[in-house]
């Protein structure tokens, strides 16, 4: 057995997670390799003195008071709460929402741009109109009307 | 050992309670609830290292229990099904906090962080007999912080996977179920693992008795 391939497995031996042929393995190649061993050694030291950290424990009264919450928590997770948490607090229909704002400008933008091209139009008709007008008026400016009247009239 | 010799019993084994639960029996869950509610929050307070978040989050587990129960298929334990619920929780959380790290001018993380490690000391001393010793407290108290900052400073994914079979007791072959991966990747980050925090600890070898 080569170490290389021993020192993932040594942390499995170290945890008694091996099959009992893998253990076998482990300890003979551990009876003739001087690095294997102080490999584990090393790994035992380490996880002995983290061992020694001292341990987090919770009074009786919190843990009855963390029960409380988990259902009041199950109590509250009625629609509208978890509507507005989805929204403001854990965003999950932030995507829902940027399409819905998305669309909305999109439809208040092509709304906008067929009024100003409805008003273009009627602004067009309007110059033309003028443009007519103003041509009448240079019609009558130039007494042509008069004129075409007298002509009509000597014809006859 | 204790949910093991619980589990050798049918009547009381996770899957019979699950089976139970679904069939709206709701005095099912609060038995549930006492049954994993120190192992929920004792894996998130070792992953986000802050009581309150350990909490909200270890809480919203068993919130996303008692709303998903009917998609659990019993394809895995129970006890996997819900320190994967535990484990994504966690990430999403320290991914959240991360973000408001970084783009929040006025978040302290040093000061979230520092606020448990501390309270954890002073929790732990009152339960040991190291108490009687002062200058041993002080020691340990030192130590404690040192570990808790070592681990806190491991890779996330060596992280997950030293709590999770160091601190949890869980079997190499759960926490490849849990994290989804191969048991020899679970094995190299450990080992990873523990060969880091042995760097990061080195001053205090010494201390081991």
């Amino acid at each position: 057995m080569k170490c290389q391939k021993i020192g993932q497995d040594l942390v499995a031996y170290y945890y008694k997670e091996l099959e009992p042929a893998e253990s076998n393995m482990i300890e003979e190649h551990l009876k003739t390799c001087q690095l294997c061993r102080q490999a584990l050694a090393e790994l035992e030291k380490t996880l002995a003195l983290i061992d020694q950290k001292g341990e987090v424990t919770r009074s009786e009264e919190f843990w009855e008071a963390y029960t409380d919450k988990v259902y009041r928590k199950i109590e509250e997770d009625s629609f509208l709460v978890r509507l507005y948490r989805d929204i403001f607090i854990q965003p999950k229909l932030a995507p829902v929402l940027a399409t819905s704002l998305l669309l909305i400008c999109l439809v208040i933008s092509s709304s906008l741009y067929l009024v100003n091209k409805n008003k273009r139009y009627e602004e067009l008709q309007l110059a033309q109109g003028i443009e007519l007008f103003e041509d009448y008026e240079v019609i009558q400016d130039l007494d042509v009307i008069n004129q075409v009247d007298f002509l009509r009239e000597t014809n006859i | 050992m204790a949910a093991e010799e619980l589990n050798s019993n049918h009547e009381n084994s996770d899957e019979f309670l699950i089976e139970r639960f679904k069939n709206n029996d709701a005095d099912v869950f609060s038995e549930l609830v006492n049954r994993y509610k120190k192992r929920a929050y004792y894996l998130a307070y070792n992953m986000l290292s802050n009581e309150t978040d350990a909490e909200d989050v270890s809480q919203e587990a068993f919130l996303r229990v008692y709303k998903n129960i009917g998609s659990f298929r019993g394809t895995s334990s129970f006890r996997t099904w819900f320190y994967t619920i535990i484990v994504n929780l966690c990430r999403s959380h320290l991914r959240h906090r991360y973000l408001v790290s970084r783009f929040s001018f006025h978040f302290k993380e040093k000061d979230e962080m520092s606020d448990d490690p501390e309270k954890t000391i002073e929790t732990s001393v009152g339960d040991t007999h190291w108490q009687s010793n002062p200058v041993k407290t002080t020691v340990n108290q030192e130590l404690t912080k040192s570990i808790n900052t070592a681990v806190d400073s491991l890779p996330p994914r060596q992280k997950e996977i030293f709590v999770l079979k160091h601190y949890q007791g869980l079997k190499i072959k759960e926490i490849a179920a849990i994290l989804k991966c191969a048991e020899g990747t679970v094995k190299a980050n450990l080992f990873k693992a523990i060969n880091n925090l042995k760097e990061k600890l080195r001053d205090y070898k010494e201390e081991v008795s």
